[in-house]
């Protein structure tokens, strides 16, 4: 079963084409990183899923349609967007009356129990909050709404160590269940990495990698190669060269090299990093 | 059937309940002002009677001597009750018709510059039902506030002065009957606050829907769309058919109407001009509301 499903969606600024054509589809359960460099066509694609702009092509959200019936779409989903989208005059207190009083699934117990694990105070505005605290307090609304999918866009831009840590720790305590998704979108890729269970990899508006991680341990390998065995390396057709600690490290496409590259060097699962890295260089 | 339409009813009345209170969180001058034009006005008429009082000389309440040349000074009758209720009232609508066309003009086009419009859009609250909330509060909370206002500094300052004529001077007048009259209009000023909903609703309206497609400079728009129309009407036509309507609905009903009464009948409520009024007001009601849906990708 999709949460999501998307076809042919395409996206145009006056002359530039955004988005061309692009499919997906997120499945019940799975963990999608949508992972792309500035300008490729992120932040327009969950737009197109939040039904916050106009686009040519088919999309399917939790059974609706985003543009028209975003409103009865947002009872099932959480949205999280970069650091300090919470209006600046609310009070704390505010933001939660308000929330409990527009949406049906908030459970207001859960986010109080949440918010009482950190130093927000219910009659502080949002305004004398810190980066991260807007953010811990925006995670404990949308951790509340109990959604079947919750959408992350860059959500801890700005952020240090400890609280981008705390985020994702809180969302695989109070979030991550069997018939619960996850769509993210980040630039700090390593941090998501263990928590990801498919990939969306997008470059000038076209989708350049849809697998499940699965798929892309099996598909695609990584090889530390020493010096002298680069020129034999280089007849497998690595997809990219990245230099490393004492050689250089060769990503390949096609798992069936395994026994070829094992004799060549070290054979290792590749890095979300690296094969992002190697599959925008490539295009 | 019937269980699940009640439901959903109880839901939109909640959801309504939760977007006035946000609109009065968001914009706490819209019963700020009103209050603190009130406290003025009690504190200013105290100030009058301490000051009146030490001028005529009893202040320590003692001595009171008043001479008046030609006949008596009396107080408590009818129409004095009336005029007296009357300059509160039109003092607060006009001021609270300023704070209504302020609060329409930038209720949609701010929301939409704010990066907050992230966190809106991302709860389960339709477009219609947001657009609904910010028109119920300009063209019915704001002057019912305001109304309200009027009404509890009319009632305090008329007691104040009542406590310092009583204490300080040989003056009567009847505060029963002072307050009765005084109710009475207030009362019937309602009737006039239903008829400026219908008489004013269409150029209200039209501001919010400017306010729901500007790109920018939406009191230029506002104004400047019905104004070029006129001068094209002025032009081209005998008369002003559309935009000269419109402008007339600029005005206060008390002025439109000649009468510097309480109004509730005449050109608001007369047929014709009532239906065409809430046509237009609903055309221009869900033009706002497919903008905030469709215009400006957030």
């Amino acid at each position: 079963m999709n949460y999501v499903s998307v076809k042919g969606l395409s996206k145009r600024f006056k002359d530039h084409l955004v988005l061309d054509q692009i499919d997906f589809e997120i499945p019940r359960g799975a963990v999608v990183g949508l992972i792309g460099p500035n300008g490729a066509g992120k932040t327009t694609t969950l737009k197109a899923l939040l039904g916050l702009t106009g686009h040519e092509g088919a999309i399917d959200v939790l059974g609706f349609s985003p543009r028209s019936e975003r409103h009865k779409m947002m009872q099932h989903l959480g949205f999280i967007s970069d650091v300090g989208v919470l209006p600046r005059w609310m009070k704390v207190s505010e933001v939660l009356d308000f929330t409990a009083g527009v949406h049906l699934n908030f459970d207001r117990a859960k986010a109080e129990t949440i918010l009482s694990t950190t130093q927000i105070r219910s009659n502080a505005t949002v305004k004398a909050l810190s980066k991260g605290m807007v953010t811990q307090l925006h995670l404990a609304l949308v951790l509340a709404m109990n959604a079947k999918l919750l959408i992350l866009d860059e959500p801890t831009l700005g952020l240090d160590i400890v609280y981008r840590s705390e985020f994702y720790q809180r969302i695989l305590d109070d979030f991550l269940r069997e018939d619960q998704s996850l769509l993210i979108s980040t630039h700090q890729v390593e941090e998501i990495e263990h928590l990801l269970t498919h990939l969306l990899f997008i470059d000038r508006g076209k989708i350049c990698l849809n697998a499940s991680m699965d798929d892309v341990f099996e598909r695609f390998l990584a090889v530390d190669v020493a010096k002298e065995q680069i020129d034999a390396a280089i007849k497998l057709e690595p997809i990219s060269e990245q230099p490393g600690l004492g050689g250089t490290v060769m990503i390949f496409d096609g798992g069936f090299k395994r026994p070829l590259l094992e004799a060549i060097g070290p054979v290792r699962a590749v890095r979300v990093a690296e094969l992002f890295v190697a599959m925008v260089k490539r295009d | 059937m019937g269980e699940l339409n009640g439901v959903k009813i109880m839901v939109l009345t909640r959801t309504l309940r939760y977007l006035l209170y946000r609109e009065l969180w968001e914009h706490p001058l819209i019963w700020k002002i009103p209050v603190g034009l009130g406290l003025i006005n009690v504190l200013l008429c105290m100030a009058s009677i301490v000051l009146g009082l030490n001028y005529l000389g009893v202040a320590d309440f003692n001595e009171f001597s008043l001479k008046v040349e030609g006949g008596e000074l009396s107080f408590g009758e009818a129409e004095s009750a009336e005029a007296f209720f009357k300059f509160f009232l039109f003092g607060f609508f006009l001021i609270g018709q300023l704070v209504t066309l302020s609060y329409v003009l930038s209720a949609l086009y701010r929301e939409r510059e704010d990066r907050s419009i992230l966190f809106w859009k991302s709860l389960p609250v339709s477009d219609l039902m947001v657009v609904f909330s910010k028109a119920v509060i300009g063209l019915l909370v704001i002057p019912i506030i305001f109304w309200l206002g009027s009404a509890a500094t009319a009632l305090l300052v008329t007691g104040v002065i009542w406590i310092g004529l009583s204490i300080g001077t040989p003056f009567e007048f009847s505060l029963s009957l002072f307050y009765l009259v005084g109710i009475k209009s207030l009362i019937s000023w309602l009737g006039m606050l239903l008829g400026q909903l219908i008489w004013g609703g269409p150029f209200f309206l039209w501001i919010l829907l400017v306010s729901s497609t500007a790109r920018s400079a939406p009191f230029l728009w506002a104004f400047g769309i019905p104004g070029l129309g006129y001068l094209i009407e002025l032009t081209m036509f005998d008369g002003t058919p559309f935009f000269g309507w419109l402008w007339a609905r600029a005005t206060p009903l008390p002025f439109a109407s000649g009468e510097w009464a309480p109004v509730s009948s005449g050109p608001a409520l007369e047929p014709i001009g009532l239906l065409t009024s809430i046509f237009v007001a609903a055309v221009l009601f869900i033009a706002a509301v497919f903008a905030r849906r469709h215009f400006r990708d957030i």
